[in-house]
C-alpha cells in the first residue's frame, strides 16, 4: 500500500517506548513511501476545564479547577516546547482548541500559548483556527479579544433550544443564551460558526427536534455538528440509565431524528459530509476532515492525542499529573501504539466511510484497481448492495447505509493476524 | 507353550474407583519408571486425561516383576477407563488378557461399571481377582462391600485383596496373586503366527501402529506381516513392547504384548479385531476378532472453515485408528456444507472426539445437537434407519417411527430408590425388577428410549441420590414411539441441523424453548428474523429479531480513533465464527446452546 502519507511527517512528542530500532524502521518505511505530496497536518489543544459538567460528557474535563488555569498555560507551552527539534517539517493548516470549555481561558492566556506554537511550530499557514465556546459563557469583549489574536472560527455548544432539555444535560445556559452569544460572535467579526446540536435526548420529540433545527438555520451558522446522544460508559447518564431512572429513547426515534437532520438541512444549503457534520459551502471543517482522511495532527494538553500517519500517542488523562510531569521536565505522554499496514488500512477506511465523499479504494485503501477491489469484496458489495455505492473508485455509504456505518466498517475490515480461535496446540502426544 | 514367567492382566472398575493410581503402584514397586518419570496416574497421558482427571484409553505397560519364588515374572498390564462411554476400550483389552483385577472403591462400593466390566471380563473367561481398594479412607466400609462382591461375582471372602493405591498398602500383595491367580497366556510360539489387533495408532513419521496380543508364532523386524480384513501384505519395520513410550524389542513371541510397524501408511487397511500373520508362517484360522460396537449417539461434525472438509476426513481417519468406537459417514446439510455424520458411545465420547480432533489436528469444528438412531416405516412399508433428523421423511410419509431402547440397570442406595424410580417413570420408563446386591445397594432394573437416557440422565441420577447412584445400560432393539420431528425455521427456512426427533409430550414446550434460545443468540440483522418452530406444517412457537436499524458512532474525532478501531476490530474478529444460513448469520454457539436446551427440558 503506497497510500500512507508519511513521508516528510511532523513527527510528535518523544514518545518514550518506542524503541531507536523500531523508530529507525519506521523512518526508513516512511522515506520508501511514494507518495507525491505530503498532507497537511492539524494542531489540537485540550482545554480540561468546565464551570460544571454535563450529565452525557466523557470529554476529559474538570469543573472548579480554576485554581490551576494558570499553570496549565505554563504547561501547554512548554509541552509545544519540548516538541521543538522534533517537528521535521511545518505544514500545520488548522489549529483547534477544544475542551472543556476553552472560551474560561482569557486572551492572555490563548497569546501566551499562539506565542509558543508560533515559535515551535509556526504558524503562518493556519487557514482555519477554531476555538470552542459555550453560549453564556463568552461575552462579546471576550470574542472579539480572541478574533484579534487569529481564531477565525467558533464552534458554539448550544445542545439545544429546549429550556427543560438543556437542564436535564445539565447545561448551565438557557435558550436565549444561544441566540445571544451567537449575535455577539457575529458582531465580534466571526464569519464562520459552527454550532453542536443534540438528538435522541430522553423526552425529546421529532416536533421538538425539527423546530430546534428550524430555530437553528434561522439563525444560520456556516456549520452545524448534530449528534445522537449517546450514553457513554462511567458518565452519570450512563448510571441512570443503569438504574433505570432515565429511559433512552426508542431506536426508532432515534433513526427518525436523525433522517430528518439529514434532509432537512441539506435544504437549507448545509452539506451532509458527514456523518453527524453539516456545512455550508466550502465550510467544513478542516481540522476534522484531518482525523477523517487519516492525516496527521499534534495534541497538546492532558488526553490529548497525536498522530504521526503510523503511530499515535497520547498524554496522561489526569490534569494533575500531566501538570506534574510537565512542571518535573517530564514527558506526558502515556501510551501509543504503532499501526501495522493492516490497521492503518481499516482506520482509513472505518473513517473515511463517514465522509459523504467516501474513499478512493486506490489511493487510500491502496488496491491495485477497482476491479481488483471489487473481486476481493464481491460479497459485501453484494449483502451490502443497499448501503454501499462504488462509483468509479469512490466507495461511499448510501443515506442508508450511513445508520450501520459502524457494522458495514467493520464487515470490511481486514484481519491483521489469524484470530485467536485457535488455541495454542501441542503435538500429538496422545498418539505415542 | 508360551513363556510360563509372562502374564497380561488388565485393571477394570467403575469410573474413578482408583485404577490408574494402582498402577503407579505398580509400577513403582517394579521400578519400571524412575523417580523422574513418575507421577500421579502416570499412565494418562494425553493432555485431556490429565486436564479432566480420567482415563479415557487404555494404556497398557509392560513391568517385570520378581516374585517371592525369586523368578523375575513379565506382566504386561492394560489400565482401562471406568466411564461407560469408554467401554469398548475396556472390552477390546480384555481379549489381549488373561486376567484382570476387579477393582472396587472401599467407600463407594459396588457401581454400575464395576458390574458391568466384571461381567465382561467373565464372558472373555478371563480369571478376576477381586480388590477393594481406598481402604484408607475413614468412611471405607469393607465389610459391606465385600459381601456386594461376593453376591455379584461368586467367589469367596478370602478371595479379596484389600489395598490402599494412595498408601501403598496391599500393593504387594496384589502383584503375589496375580502370579498365583492369573494363568500364564497359552498358544504355541511354534506356530503359525496370529496376533490379535486390539488397538493401534497413528504415527506421522512411520503410519499406522498396530497393538497387538500375539497370540501363536512370532513377529520381528524383516518379516511380511499379512492382515486377513484385506489381501494386503506389509514388511515388518520394527516390533516392540510397551514402555512409557515404545521400545523397540528383537521379536514377539505367543503370549506377549506388544507393537508391530509394517509402514501401513493407508490407515484404512489397519482394523481393529484383526488378525496379523507372516507370509512365511501363515495362519489360515482368523482369531475371533471383536463385535463391532454400536454408536449410540449421532451429530454432524462440520469444518468451522470449509476449506478444511479434507482435514477432517483424514484427521477422522487418524483418530479412528486410535478410537475403535468412533464411527463416521460424509454428510451434507445445506446450513452448514460438507461435514460428517459420526457416532459416538455417548456425549462425553462425543467431547472427547471433538476435543481430539481439534487439538490434536489443529481444527475448529461445529458439532449439531446429537440424536439417536431411529427405524421408521414409510407408507410403502420399508424400513429404514434414520440417524439424522434431517433425513426423516416427511410427517405425511411415516407410517411409524421406532426409537432405541435400552436395558438400563442402576445402583443405589436404598434411601434413594424413590427417587430414582420417579426419575426413570419421569422418562419413559418401564420397571423391571429390584435386587438388594447388600443391605445398603440396590441394583434397579428399567427399560427406558435411550434418547432419554442419553443426554440427562446422568445429571439427573446424580442428584436425586445425592451423587451415590450410577448407572450403565444396554442396546436392546427399536420400539414403536409416539415421535414427532420439530423442525426449526429462521427466515421462513428450515435449518436442517436444529431438527430433531422428540416424543409428542415435549414438542411445544422445546420449540418454544428453542425459539426462545435462538432469539438470544441471533444477534440483529439488516433485516426482522423470524424464528419458528414446525412439527410438520403446523406452527407452534414463534419469535422474531428486529432488524438492527442504527449502529453508527456520533463522535469521532482525534482522541476516539483508537478505541473505535479497536471495537470495530472486535466486531470483526465476532463475525468470523458466524455461521451464514442463507442470509443470516448465525453465532457458533448458537448450536452449541442448543444443546443446552435439549439438557434443560
Ligand atoms: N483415598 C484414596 N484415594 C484414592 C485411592 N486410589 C485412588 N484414589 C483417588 O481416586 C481418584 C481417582 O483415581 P484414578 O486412579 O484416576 O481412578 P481411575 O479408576 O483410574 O479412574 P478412571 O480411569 O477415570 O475410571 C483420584 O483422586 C485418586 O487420587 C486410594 O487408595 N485412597
Ligand atoms: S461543556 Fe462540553 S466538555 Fe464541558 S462538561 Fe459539558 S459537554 Fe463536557
Ligand atoms: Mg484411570
Amino acid at each position: 500500500m503506497g497510500d500512507q502519507d508519511s513521508s516528510n511527517l511532523p513527527v510528535g512528542i518523544d514518545y518514550q517506548s518506542r524503541s531507536d530500532a523500531a523508530r529507525a524502521a519506521v523512518e526508513e518505511k516512511n522515506s520508501r513511501a511514494n507518495s507525491p505530496v505530503a498532507s497537511t497536518a492539524g494542531i489540537y489543544i485540550h482545554v480540561p476545564f468546565c464551570r460544571a459538567k454535563c450529565l452525557y460528557c466523557d470529554f476529559y474535563s474538570l469543573a472548579e479547577r480554576d485554581d490551576v488555569v494558570d499553570r496549565f498555560v505554563n504547561c501547554i507551552t512548554e509541552e509545544i516546547h519540548g516538541a521543538a527539534g522534533q517537528v521535521r517539517d511545518r505544514r500545520f493548516d488548522t489549529l483547534y482548541i477544544g475542551g472543556g470549555t476553552p472560551s474560561l481561558l482569557t486572551p492572555g492566556h490563548l497569546e501566551s500559548i499562539m506565542n509558543a506554537l508560533q515559535k515551535v511550530l509556526g504558524l503562518n499557514r493556519i487557514v482555519e483556527f477554531t476555538l470552542e465556546a459555550n453560549p453564556g459563557e463568552a461575552p462579546e469583549e471576550k470574542l472579539r479579544a480572541f478574533r484579534d489574536l487569529g481564531v477565525n472560527r467558533l464552534s458554539l455548544g448550544f445542545q439545544s433550544f429546549d429550556a427543560g432539555l438543556l437542564k436535564f444535560l445539565g447545561r448551565l445556559h438557557d435558550p436565549r443564551d444561544c441566540s445571544r452569544t451567537f449575535e455577539a460572535a457575529r458582531r465580534a467579526g466571526f464569519d464562520n460558526i459552527s454550532v453542536d446540536i443534540l438528538f435522541n435526548v430522553p423526552g425529546q420529540t421529532l416536533q421538538c427536534w425539527q423546530s430546534d433545527l428550524a430555530a437553528l438555520v434561522e439563525l444560520g451558522p456556516e456549520h452545524i455538528s448534530a449528534y445522537s446522544l449517546t450514553v457513554e460508559r462511567g458518565t452519570p447518564l450512563d448510571d441512570m440509565v443503569a438504574a433505570g431512572q432515565v429511559c433512552m429513547p426508542a431506536e426508532e426515534v432515534d433513526t427518525a431524528l436523525y433522517a430528518w437532520t439529514r434532509q432537512y438541512l441539506p435544504g437549507w444549503g448545509y452539506h451532509a459530509y458527514e456523518i453527524s457534520n453539516y456545512a455550508r459551502n466550502g465550510r467544513a471543517c478542516r481540522h476534522n476532515l484531518h482525523y477523517w482522511r487519516g492525516e496527521p495532527y499534534l495534541g497538546f494538553g492532558p488526553a490529548a492525542h497525536g498522530f504521526d500517519g503510523t503511530r499515535r500517542w497520547w498524554n496522561v488523562r489526569d490534569l494533575d499529573k500531566y501538570l506534574k510531569l510537565i512542571e518535573g521536565g517530564d514527558s506526558p505522554v502515556a501510551g501509543g501504539e504503532e499501526l501495522n499496514i493492516i490497521q492503518l488500512r481499516n482506520e482509513k477506511l472505518a473513517l473515511g466511510l463517514r465522509l459523504s465523499r467516501g474513499i478512493s479504494v486506490t489511493v487510500d485503501l491502496g488496491y491495485e484497481s477497482v476491479a481488483d477491489f471489487i473481486s476481493k469484496y464481491e460479497g459485501q458489495l453484494e449483502s451490502w448492495a443497499d448501503h454501499l455505492v462504488l462509483v468509479g473508485e469512490q466507495l461511499s455509504l448510501t443515506e442508508q447505509g450511513t445508520l450501520l456505518a459502524d457494522t458495514i466498517a467493520a464487515d470490511l475490515f481486514l484481519e491483521g493476524r489469524k484470530p485467536a480461535l485457535h488455541r495454542k496446540r501441542r503435538p500429538p502426544a496422545a498418539l505415542l | 507353550m508360551a513363556d510360563q514367567l509372562v502374564r497380561n492382566f488388565c485393571i477394570i472398575a467403575h469410573i474413578d474407583h482408583g485404577k490408574s493410581t494402582l498402577a503407579d503402584r505398580f509400577l513403582e514397586l517394579t521400578h519400571t519408571l524412575t523417580t523422574k518419570e513418575m507421577q500421579a496416574q502416570v499412565l494418562d497421558d494425553m493432555d485431556l486425561e490429565r486436564e479432566r482427571g480420567i482415563t479415557i484409553k487404555a494404556h497398557p505397560i509392560r513391568m517385570v516383576y520378581r516374585h517371592t519364588d525369586g523368578k523375575d515374572y513379565v506382566f504386561n498390564l492394560i489400565d482401562t477407563p471406568g466411564h461407560v462411554d469408554f467401554t469398548y476400550e475396556v472390552s477390546r483389552s480384555l481379549a489381549a488378557c488373561e486376567g484382570a483385577l476387579l477393582l472396587v472403591d472401599a467407600a463407594q462400593g459396588v457401581e454400575a461399571q464395576t458390574v458391568s466390566n466384571a461381567y465382561l471380563a467373565i464372558e472373555n473367561d478371563l480369571q478376576l481377582v477381586p480388590v477393594i481398594n481406598k481402604a484408607d479412607l475413614p468412611n471405607a466400609r469393607v465389610d459391606d462391600v465385600k459381601t456386594q462382591i461376593v453376591d455379584l461375582i461368586g467367589c469367596e471372602e478370602s478371595d479379596i485383596l484389600i489395598t490402599s493405591a494412595k498408601t501403598g498398602q496391599g500393593v504387594e500383595a496384589i502383584l503375589e496373586a496375580i502370579v498365583e491367580h492369573i494363568p500364564p497366556p497359552g498358544g504355541d510360539p511354534d506356530g503359525d503366527t496370529r496376533a490379535l489387533v486390539f488397538d493401534s495408532t497413528y504415527d506421522s513419521f512411520r503410519g499406522a501402529v498396530a497393538y497387538v496380543r500375539m497370540v501363536d508364532g512370532c513377529l520381528k523386524k524383516g518379516l511380511t506381516a499379512e492382515l486377513f480384513a484385506h489381501d494386503r501384505s506389509y514388511e515388518i519395520d520394527e516390533v516392540g513392547i510397551f514402555r512409557m513410550k515404545r521400545h523397540p524389542a528383537e521379536r514377539l513371541t505367543a503370549g506377549d504384548v506388544g507393537y508391530v510397524i509394517a509402514g501401513i501408511k493407508d490407515v484404512a487397511y489397519l482394523e481393529v479385531g484383526d488378525t496379523l500373520t507372516t507370509a512365511d508362517s501363515r495362519a489360515t484360522q482368523r482369531l475371533p476378532g471383536y463385535k463391532p460396537i454400536k454408536p449410540m449417539v449421532f451429530t454432524g461434525l462440520y469444518p468451522i472453515s470449509s476449506e478444511d472438509y479434507e482435514l477432517l476426513r483424514s484427521s477422522l481417519d487418524r483418530l479412528r485408528l486410535n478410537d475403535a468406537s468412533l464411527s463416521y459417514v460424509p454428510e451434507t446439510s445445506t446450513a452448514l456444507g460438507f461435514g460428517f455424520r459420526c457416532g459416538f458411545l455417548g456425549l462425553l465420547h462425543m467431547e472427547i472426539v471433538q476435543e481430539r480432533l481439534e487439538r490434536e489436528f489443529d481444527l475448529n469444528l461445529i458439532t449439531t445437537p446429537p440424536n439417536v438412531e431411529y427405524e421408521v416405516v414409510t407408507d410403502d412399508g420399508e424400513l429404514i434407519r434414520v440417524d439424522s433428523p434431517a433425513d426423516m421423511p416427511h410427517a405425511g410419509a411415516i407410517r411409524q417411527i421406532r426409537e432405541p431402547y435400552v436395558a438400563a440397570e442402576i445402583i443405589t442406595p436404598p434411601d434413594y430408590l424413590g427417587g430414582v424410580m420417579k426419575l426413570c417413570q419421569d422418562k419413559r420408563g418401564s420397571y423391571k425388577n429390584t435386587h438388594y446386591l447388600s443391605p445398603s445397594k440396590v441394583q434397579l432394573r428399567y427399560e427406558l428410549p435411550l434418547a432419554e437416557v442419553i443426554f440427562d440422565f446422568f445429571d439427573r441420577l446424580k442428584s436425586v441420590s445425592r451423587g451415590y447412584a450410577s448407572y450403565d445400560y444396554e442396546f436392546i432393539g427399536h420400539r414403536p414411539g409416539e415421535l414427532k420431528k420439530l423442525d426449526i425455521l429462521i427466515a421462513g427456512e428450515v435449518v436442517d441441523t436444529l431438527s430433531r426427533i422428540i416424543h409428542k409430550n415435549h414438542t411445544n414446550a422445546q420449540g418454544r424453548a428453542l425459539c426462545k434460545k435462538l432469539k438470544e443468540v441471533i444477534h440483529r440483522q439488516q433485516f426482522e428474523v423470524v424464528i419458528q418452530a414446525a412439527t410438520g406444517s403446523r406452527i407452534i412457537a414463534r419469535e422474531s429479531v428486529k432488524p438492527l436499524r442504527k449502529n453508527v458512532t456520533a463522535k469521532c474525532y482525534g482522541g476516539d480513533i483508537t478505541r473505535k478501531r479497536k471495537l470495530l476490530e472486535r466486531q470483526r474478529a465476532g463475525k468470523k465464527r458466524m455461521k451464514q444460513l442463507g442470509r443470516v448469520e448465525i453465532p457458533q454457539e448458537a448450536f452449541l446452546s442448543i444443546m443446552e436446551v435439549e439438557h434443560g427440558d
